[in-house]
């Protein structure tokens, strides 16, 4: 009796598992590993998107390898990871630090108000900032007229358009990766922090010795996060610059949207999206295997 | 209890399946044939035609009022009327309807999307559909423009050409007139440059709008792109090099802005004072007479190098058939009975009610005379007859140029250099 109960228990357990898990399983099937797979099979034909594909093999490949504005534009995305990734992690991580140094309202406001930007779509962002980016009228230029500094064209000079939308992205996403630290400092158990302070640790070597370590998955997760969300980063520059001026931020996804949109050769842009895919891969895997042998070391 | 796991196991299973499979029933009920178009028409129902477009405000209005009054005159073809965004619509939106069979009957095309989708032959050849008196109604260089091997692909329903604005107060501050030549507008951009304002307004990204601000200047300058006969493009000449020197200038002297908050194309630019002068379209006007009454904004043909005649571009959407429909008689017939009819009512009501451009035909022109000289669609209609075509061009050779003008305005090159290396890389194949 006992054990039919259990097992017409755990039948429904199935069924709302499988029901829970379905949908999800359905959508990945759909939008992602189908569109994968299709973009592959897609990558060895000649298309416009129009006309009947027509097969041509490796011949995608071969154009890529020496196509030096395909290698200039990962570059360009190289670049943006180089600026991005490290200054999201200090900043966001020291941010947290704070959070948990300060208490009551002062604290949940502060993480709050850096979360913010998060709930704002990147479209309004990026417009946002385009506003206070401008030159002669924008807000801040003014401010750095009142500091001596003559006005700075932003997004509009190739040298400064790459840092211009990095700090775009920077404050939608502060926020957010501030509070992943935080919570992951948060679970520390005090007795460890405790003991570090009875041996006579200060906080500089309290947080080296001890919080961050701890929360090491942490950091690799926004490390990883971040890097692919540096390699996949589209619309705010089609927004902001449209990958100019003269080419400074046509990073790697926008050339392979303009090389299948703009020009229809849907063909080449898969092949560009495969080989993408796999150094994103080959970045990620890098990067687990890195911090899992660091975990069994340390 | 081993096989009571697998029965729940299998159960799983099925439920995941009758999931994918209910999902799988409910989308291909709704969408289209892998080739056909997306009309539809029972034998003995109306034919349902689909129509795309990306207008707002009194445009959309127009566009709407046009397909409520066909539906209620045929009973036998309705037009089922969709509005998209207009950045989707010439990008991916219409490109990947055609993929998958789902892309209108009746769609919009302008010069660099007309070449694409005729190269790929989506394009529905309506040269049955056009009588002799319309082709003659309509001027020559804008029937060759929708032309392609012989074939007529699309019905031109408007003419949009370029000029120079500018804020009459601020010139008059300054003391400066409207610039005539090329020397005088470079002169007048400097000075009109302070702290708080540009000189002039361009266009500055590497899009096909600035591109297409950029033709009058290389026509100026006596140049243009021939196919050769030995397939290459002809870019690196002189008259390009000259042209993109010109263009380029404003930026390397800090009189344009490098940067636009709003849209090139919105006079926004001058009235708000963001700059003094802008180049921008006949579709600007209405915006001067509603949104930007309260400036004082005046027009003059785009200089020429020397202060002589110079030449306007002429843009404007097309209206198209999908080959694949299959009503594409219908579907003619509806853009035709719009603007190829001798009832010139929409064809006239589109360029002077809905928006203000010119039209594509000498009828509709003549037919409206007064109000092609109101305010300043009289200057407009002043230099009407400078106006070329918008060219058309492989989007290799677009891009190149594209390119080619980002270089001059950003990266320091020099006209001949920018034109040297376009020209390689729009003949690499």
């Amino acid at each position: 009796m006992g054990t039919s109960q259990g097992n017409a228990r755990r039948r429904r357990e199935s069924w709302a598992a499988a029901l829970f898990i379905g949908p999800d399983l359905i959508g990945l099937v759909v939008f992602v590993l189908l569109p994968i797979l299709f973009a592959v099979y897609v990558s060895f034909f000649g298309w416009n998107l129009i006309s009947p594909m027509k097969f041509i093999g490796l011949a995608n490949y071969r154009r890529l390898a020496t196509d030096s504005d395909w290698w200039l534009s990962m570059g360009r995305t190289l670049q943006f990871a180089f600026i991005y990734v490290p200054v999201l992690f200090a900043i966001s991580l020291g941010l947290a630090v704070a959070f948990t140094k300060l208490t009551g309202r002062t604290s949940a406001g502060l993480r709050s108000a850096y979360l913010l930007p998060f709930a704002v779509t990147s479209v309004i962002a990026s417009t946002l900032w385009m506003f206070l980016y401008q030159e002669k009228t924008g807000y801040l230029n003014a401010f750095l007229n009142l500091l001596g500094i003559p006005d700075q064209p932003f997004i509009g000079s190739p040298a400064q358009a790459m840092v211009s939308v990095v700090v775009v992205v920077l404050w939608i996403n502060l926020g957010y990766t501030s509070m992943l630290f935080f919570s992951a400092i948060r679970q520390i158990p005090a007795s460890l922090l405790e003991a570090a302070r009875l041996d006579g640790a200060n906080g500089w070597k309290t947080f080296w010795g001890i919080t961050f370590p701890l929360i090491r998955p942490t950091s690799v997760f926004v490390v990883v996060t971040s890097t692919i969300a540096s390699f996949q980063i589209l619309d705010i520059i089609l927004v902001m610059t449209r990958g100019g001026p003269a080419n400074a931020t046509q990073v790697g996804v926008l050339y392979i949207y303009k090389r299948s949109f703009d020009q229809l050769q849907m063909g080449y842009g898969s092949a560009l999206s495969v080989v993408m895919f796999v150094i994103l891969l080959v970045i990620s895997l890098i990067q687990l295997r890195f911090t899992r042998r660091n975990n069994l070391e340390g | 209890m081993k096989s009571a796991k697998r029965t729940s196991r299998r159960a799983a299973v099925i439920a995941v399946v009758a999931v994918l499979g209910a999902v799988t029933a409910c989308s291909s009920s709704g969408g289209a044939g892998p080739t056909g178009g997306t009309s539809s028409g029972a034998s003995n129902g109306p034919v349902t035609l689909e129509f795309w477009s990306f207008y707002t405000g009194s445009e959309a209005d127009y566009v709407n009022k046009w397909v409520n009054d066909y539906n209620a005159a045929h009973k036998d073809v309705q037009i089922h009327h969709k509005v998209v965004s207009q950045t989707d619509y010439t990008t991916t939106l219409i490109p990947t309807a055609l993929a998958n069979g789902t892309a209108p009957d009746i769609l919009y095309v302008e010069p660099a999307t007309f070449t694409k989708y005729a190269d790929a032959g989506a394009l529905a050849d309506l040269t049955p559909y056009y009588t002799d008196d319309l082709k003659k109604d309509i001027l020559p260089a804008v029937l060759k423009s929708v032309t392609y091997n012989d074939k007529l692909l699309a019905l031109p329903i408007e003419l949009e050409t370029l000029g120079l604005f500018y804020d009459k107060t601020a010139l008059a501050a300054e003391g400066v007139t409207p610039p005539k030549t090329w020397d005088e507008m470079k002169a007048d951009a400097k000075k009109l440059t302070n702290d708080k304002r540009f000189g002039v307004a361009l266009p500055v990204e590497d899009t096909g709008y600035t591109l297409f601000n950029f033709w009058p200047y290389l026509w100026m300058a006596g140049g243009d792109i021939k196919k050769g006969s030995d397939g290459k493009y002809s870019i690196d000449t002189p008259q390009m090099a000259q042209a993109l020197d010109f263009y380029g200038s404003f930026f390397q002297a800090g009189s344009s802005p490098k940067s636009l908050q709003i849209g090139p194309w919105d006079v926004g630019n001058v009235a708000t004072g963001v700059a003094a002068m802008q180049e921008s379209g006949s579709y600007a006007i209405k915006a001067t007479e509603t949104d930007y009454k309260a400036a004082s904004i005046g027009v003059v043909p785009l200089p020429s190098p020397d202060g002589g005649k110079g030449i306007t571009v002429a843009g404007g959407q097309k209206l198209a058939v999908n080959a694949a429909s299959k009503h594409i008689k219908e579907a003619a017939d509806f853009i035709f009975s719009g603007f190829g009819s001798t009832d010139l009512s929409v064809a006239s009501g589109w360029v002077t009610q809905a928006k203000f451009a010119y039209p594509a035909r000498q009828s509709v022109i003549d037919a409206n005379k007064d109000i092609f000289n109101q305010g300043l669609r009289a200057d407009f209609t002043n230099f009407y007859d400078t106006a070329r075509p918008e060219p058309s061009y492989p989007a290799a050779v677009t891009q190149a140029l594209q390119t080619a003008l980002q270089d001059v305005m950003f990266g320091g090159s020099t006209g001949a250099d920018a034109a040297k290396k376009a020209q390689a890389t729009a003949n690499a194949g």
